[in-house]
């Protein structure tokens, strides 16, 4: 993967991540933890979407891996979408050096950490 | 054309550079972990439900940075602390700094899949800093 192609795949996972938040970020018990993590993703998606000449464009819906019906499925929407960030940062984290690296590898933890936050179990390679 | 004399050649250790530096630490700090977590549950028991499933994760890292679990029988750290509440304290410690130093080993790897392993470590171990503090 090369490092552009791994910055990419960060834009859209974010975006992913971004649309999830504004889907069921109502839904959650937390709602000021939902709001900041939603405020963190667009941050951290425009961080990485700049160092791209042309970056993915967010599509206008993604199939949800759960559907947000209740607290508990928004939660669990939430805790998966945030440990599906983790392998693609460490991608990222792979291919790039230096800042961005530190960079990637500190967001790769704040997303597994986000995901125990919304209730799941750690795992040995978040993902 | 005459060739040029090339400097000495780097030994294959050398050459690893950072990575085989890396490596070897990455997973003496899981191991030293593996063991602090055994000998807490060891002594408190009721902490095993808890910790179990975070400690065979630590297995798992250590066997993706191609270490091996301490022999049977290695002494234990002499340091158990007092209380369960006292030994949580103490692993969640532990925790945040393997997370740290997970992220400072990824940054000097030089390896790019040895640093997308550490990558997802330092991850797993932020992780866990969250979930030993509870909900």
């Amino acid at each position: 993967m090369t490092l552009d192609e791994a910055r990419a795949a960060v834009v859209r996972g974010e975006d992913a991540a971004i649309y999830a938040y504004s889907i069921a970020g109502a839904r959650v018990p937390g709602r000021r933890r939902a709001t900041s993590a939603l405020d963190a993703h667009r941050a951290a998606r425009s961080n990485v979407a700049a160092r791209l000449s042309r970056p993915p464009e967010p599509s206008s819906a993604y199939t949800l891996p759960i559907r947000p019906d209740s607290p508990d499925q928004a939660r669990a929407l939430l805790a998966a979408v945030e440990n599906a960030l983790v392998p693609v940062y460490s991608d990222l984290a792979s291919a790039s050096t230096g800042d961005e690296r530190r960079r990637a590898v500190i967001a790769a933890q704040v997303c597994a950490t986000r995901a125990v936050g919304w209730g799941v179990p750690s795992q040995a390679f978040p993902s | 054309m005459p060739l040029l004399a090339v400097a000495a050649c780097a030994s294959p250790a050398d050459s690893a550079g950072p990575a085989a530096a890396t490596a070897p630490a990455s997973a003496a700090d899981e191991a030293a972990l593996i063991e602090q977590y055994d000998a807490i549950i060891s002594a408190f028991p009721t902490l095993a439900i808890r910790l179990a499933t975070i400690r065979d994760q630590h297995a798992a890292h250590l066997a993706a940075l191609g270490g091996a679990p301490a022999a049977p029988g290695t002494p234990v750290p002499s340091a158990v602390p007092r209380t369960a509440q006292e030994a949580v304290t103490a692993l969640t410690a532990a925790e945040k700094a393997a997370s740290v130093m997970r992220l400072e080993d990824c940054v000097a790897a030089t390896d790019p899949q040895q640093a997308r392993t550490l990558a997802l470590i330092a991850a797993s171990e932020a992780s866990h800093v969250a979930e030993m503090a509870g909900p």
